[in-house]
């Protein structure tokens, strides 16, 4: 029997089995592929995605990486898709390969059914090699200096879409013309004296006067996308065909950037549970015959792989595995609810165990509803921490010095390092829609948490948003150890710097 | 859903990205490569020595969290807490031989007005091309894809033979070629047993792909060669006592830089070498570059001699020819330079280049202000170009003033600019 055969084998008794454990997943092609094919699919982002001269850093990077035999170590890539996607790799060992296709498959479940990933476009493949064809011929019409511009700049923003897959995009006259409803009509029901009423008239009016000439109404955190709806620099421009090309681009690049934004926010769950779940499948084909005892050694070996630990990092795979099994544990045992953490005896805790066998059913509704910041603010526990040993360090004169082994500041921080992904948060603040162009500045505020920005970062950054906005670009932060608040400004030109409010009274920390 | 294998490898589009990734690496090389070119070494060093050139990673910029050195880790704790490294700073640390880094410094420079003379034409060799495709030849030079072709051709060729005598099916023939391991002789025999009921079909096909030996296709080369003119390159420079340090160690950057440019992109071109103080001499390459005399300048005495030099050995129904001058612009008859200047230019000579080194330009007058009235000079630098640059309308005759190592590097692309209005 060949290898691809065993595979098909394989295949059909896995699809078995995760009807057995009850995981939904859509259909599921696997395709085999050379190490070069792997590493051009994950430095482009989607297969067959448009193209891109940093997809061919990142691919000489991979390789590389590889050939000097210190690469990450991927095995297999999957796709969010309907259906999925996935591709593993031919260099390596069988019982691997089938560890790989395990582990596609608690992907595949979690892409389907958790609340932040279901909702999300899963016919990106076919909307990427569209864009493909469509950039080549941008490409072809308008030259490849002023096509890659454009999208090195809008990939600048890719962080700084809207996560939320829920979020409904209207046009901003759609959304005044809400507001001054809503207005309308809250004036009409208030049930007031006509003295009242007249003294509130100047505040309605200074309300509705709002509503007319601020845009956007709210601060916008989807940065790209009000580039898109607003940017005077794309509306000036006088040729129609390279505008709606501009308009294409960056509405390409803000598409993937919404697709791949929830999958950034659920890593360490999504991984945690591809793992949870590879390792209960390993052990069943084991049973079964399927994989030999040793072939399974070097699953084995892969498994300590992907299961290390880090002495300056987290793995998400690990802590996500570790508490998937730790919910199922408590769960099954009743290690939960007031009675249990009321408890104050410590032999009556160990020995714990109220048969309450509700594990499965837990993760299941936990894999649907939760987002990495919830699953570590809800489920991480001192025992995990001390299991895995985490530590919370800093780096005193290039040595390792370990801080506390405690979980409430180990959670603080590692809640700060996925909350918005790891990423600054930076929202379009309000501003009077002008025909003056003096006034037409972009106006980013970054909601400050103790946290700052990174100067080389900003600057660049600052200049591709320009890039797309055409006028000058503000960015409101605070610097430094007393948290100075500060204006950046960029005007295409020179970078300045404004103080903003007086020291250590800055109104814009909480 | 399935499993597939898939043997495809990296797709054309990437293969563009890394290309084009390529391209961007080397634009950036080419920004440093200005501080090379006026870097001594090059000259005196070994012409194979490596140098590394560390390549910064170009990097994706967006709005990021400025890095503390704190965290959450795991295990024991200990070690040191350098290992968490930037995300992809630095790339790679490419390997240049001096060789390669003057080839990247000197690209798209060429010889300006380069025309056919008539006779004493020469063959250059540019390298090798296709001259036909052979059945025959070294493996290296195999050409897979006609290969793969040819073979496909006769198996196609095979299974419509075979089908066509026995009557069999497209599905028997491929089976019966299958086991007989693609020999067409056998099959035949086999296939007529089939029919006899003597033998049967294994119909699993083993996939393998049986190559005989008259499939194989060879690149038969020939070497690419192209007729090319005749030219003579003159360099001349002032060596007299007004020349310091500085300067004379710009002259010989300037015209090691221009040998070297000219020496690799045309293989037969002739190379004189002059030096002057009020009299001029020709001298070895050696000695050109190293020697130094006290007194006076006379400029003229130096286009005298090439001129001469010209008419006597290089006349000019044979040969390009080409004059390079670099002075400080200091001299004892400014007007007579330029007659005997215009006598050169007369000649019809392709191009003149006059470098002036001078930092301090004070009120009297120097050679560039006699050249910029009698030959009509025009200021033609643009913004990407730090020194003056000064073209002629009339005369093939562009002059540049610099006076810092950093202008060298323009003033070589300057020189050596490929496609240039100036009038010969």
């Amino acid at each position: 029997m060949t290898e691809l055969e065993r595979l098909r084998d394989i295949e059909q008794f896995l699809l078995k089995k995760i009807s057995d454990y009850n995981l939904q997943c859509v259909p599921q092609r696997f395709d085999i592929i050379p190490d070069d094919r792997m590493f051009s699919l994950i430095a482009s982002r989607l297969p067959a995605n448009f193209s891109f001269w940093q997809f061919g850093r990142d691919y000489e990077r991979f390789r590389t990486e590889y050939e000097h035999g210190f690469g990450a170590g991927i095995l297999e890539v999957v796709f969010d898709l309907d259906p999925s996607r996935a591709y593993t790799l031919k260099s390596i060992p069988f019982a691997q390969k089938v560890a790989t296709f395990a582990h596609v498959y608690g992907h595949n479940d979690f892409f389907t059914n958790n609340a932040y990933l279901k909702k999300t476009f899963k016919n990106m493949l076919s909307s990427a090699s569209a864009a493909r064809d469509r950039f080549f011929e941008y490409e072809r019409r308008f030259g490849i200096d002023p096509v890659e511009k454009i999208i090195v700049s809008a990939k600048a923003l890719e962080h700084n879409v809207d996560p939320d897959p829920d979020r409904a995009y209207e046009s901003n006259s759609k959304i005044r013309a809400r507001l001054l409803e809503e207005l309308k009509q809250g004036i009409k029901n208030r049930n007031i004296s006509s003295v009242l009423a007249e003294k509130l008239r100047e505040e309605d009016e200074e309300i509705r006067r709002r509503i007319e000439t601020h845009i956007p109404y709210f601060a916008e955190r989807d940065v790209l996308f009000h580039i898109i709806e607003h940017s005077p620099l794309i509306r000036e421009i006088q040729d129609l065909d390279w505008r709606a090309a501009v308009v294409d681009m960056i509405s390409v690049i803000w598409e993937q950037a919404r697709y791949f934004a929830p999958k950034r926010e659920t890593k360490i769950m999504n991984e945690g549970w591809a793992t949870f779940w590879h390792q209960r499948l390993m052990k069943d084909l084991l049973r079964e015959g399927l994989v030999t005892p040793q072939e399974f050694s070097s699953y084995a070996e892969m498994n300590g792989n992907v299961l290390a630990n880090h002495p300056l990092h987290f793995n998400p795979y690990l802590l996500g595995a570790a508490i998937w099994e730790s919910i199922e544990d408590r769960w099954d045992t009743g290690r939960f609810g007031k009675a249990y953490e009321d408890c104050q005896d410590a032999e009556q805790l160990k020995n714990w165990n109220t048969h309450t066998g509700r594990g499965k059913e837990k993760i299941f509704e936990v894999r649907a509803s939760h987002n990495d910041w919830r699953f570590i603010d809800d489920f991480l526990t001192q025992e995990i921490i001390d299991k895995l040993r985490y530590y919370l360090y800093s780096v005193v004169e290039g040595k390792i010095e370990i801080d506390t082994r405690n979980i409430t500041y180990i959670k603080e921080i590692i809640l700060g390092m996925i909350g918005n992904s790891g990423l600054p948060k930076v929202v379009v603040r309000s501003t009077i829609n002008s025909k003056d162009k003096e006034k037409q500045t972009l106006l980013l505020y970054h909601m400050y948490d103790g946290r700052d920005l990174d100067d080389e970062y900003r600057i660049k950054s600052m200049e591709h948003i320009f890039a797309l906005w055409g006028r000058p670009i503000k960015l409101r932060t605070n610097v430094g150890d007393e948290a100075e608040c500060v204006f950046y400004v960029y005007d295409g030109v020179s970078h300045s710097k404004n103080t903003g409010c007086k020291k250590g009274e800055c109104k814009h920390v909480k | 859903m399935s499993v597939y294998e898939v043997g495809k490898s990296l797709g054309k589009g990437l293969a563009k990205d890394v290309a084009r990734h390529h391209q961007k690496v080397m634009d950036h090389i080419k920004k440093g490569v200005a501080d090379i070119i006026a870097n001594e070494d090059i000259i005196t060093g070994d012409r194979k020595r490596k140098v590394r050139v560390r390549i910064q990673s170009l990097k994706d910029y967006y709005l990021k969290f400025k890095r503390d050195g704190s965290g959450v880790g795991s295990g024991e704790g200990g070690g040191s807490g350098s290992g968490g490294s930037e995300d992809g700073v630095v790339l790679f640390d490419a390997e240049f031989s001096l060789e390669e880094l003057i080839d990247i410094a000197l690209e798209d420079c060429g010889l300006p007005n380069l025309k056919k003379k008539d006779t004493q034409e020469f063959e250059a060799l540019l390298g090798y091309k296709i001259k036909s495709i052979e059945k025959t030849g070294i493996r290296p030079l195999m050409d897979k894809r006609k290969t793969a072709r040819a073979a496909i051709q006769r198996l196609t060729d095979y299974l419509v033979f075979l089908k066509k005598n026995t009557g069999c099916s497209e599905q028997e023939a491929k089976a019966a070629l299958d086991m007989c391991k693609g020999d067409l002789h056998l099959a035949f025999e086999l296939l007529k047993k089939v029919k006899r009921g003597e033998a049967t079909l294994d119909t699993k096909l083993s996939k393998r792909f049986f190559m005989s030996p008259e499939d194989y296709r060879f690149l038969e080369l020939e070497d690419d060669t192209e007729m090319i003119s005749n030219a003579v390159i003159i360099f001349a420079r002032d060596w007299s006592g007004s020349m310091g340090e500085e300067k004379k160690y710009l002259t010989r950057m300037a015209c090691f830089w221009l040998s070297e440019a000219i020496k690799r992109l045309y293989r037969n071109v002739s190379i004189v070498f002059m030096g002057h103080s009020t009299e001029a001499e020709v001298v070895s390459e050696e000695d050109f570059f190293k020697r130094a005399e006290s007194g006076g300048t006379r400029s003229a005495s130096v286009y005298e001699l090439a001129r001469k030099k010209i008419v006597d050995e290089f006349p000019l129904s044979r040969w390009n020819s080409y004059v390079f001058h670099f002075s400080d612009g200091d001299d004892f008859k400014i007007t007579e330079a330029g007659q005997k200047l215009e006598e050169l230019l007369k000649l019809g000579i392709n191009l003149f280049c006059y470098g002036e080194i001078n930092e301090h330009r004070g009120s009297s007058a120097t050679l560039i202000d006699e050249y910029k009235n009698r030959f009509n000079l025009k200021n033609v630098s643009d913004k990407s170009i730090s020194i003056d640059i000064f073209e002629s309308a009339t005369w093939p005759f562009i002059a540049a003033l610099f006076s810092e190592r950093k202008h060298l590097h323009q003033l070589v692309k300057q020189f050596l600019k490929k496609e240039r209005s100036t009038k010969s």
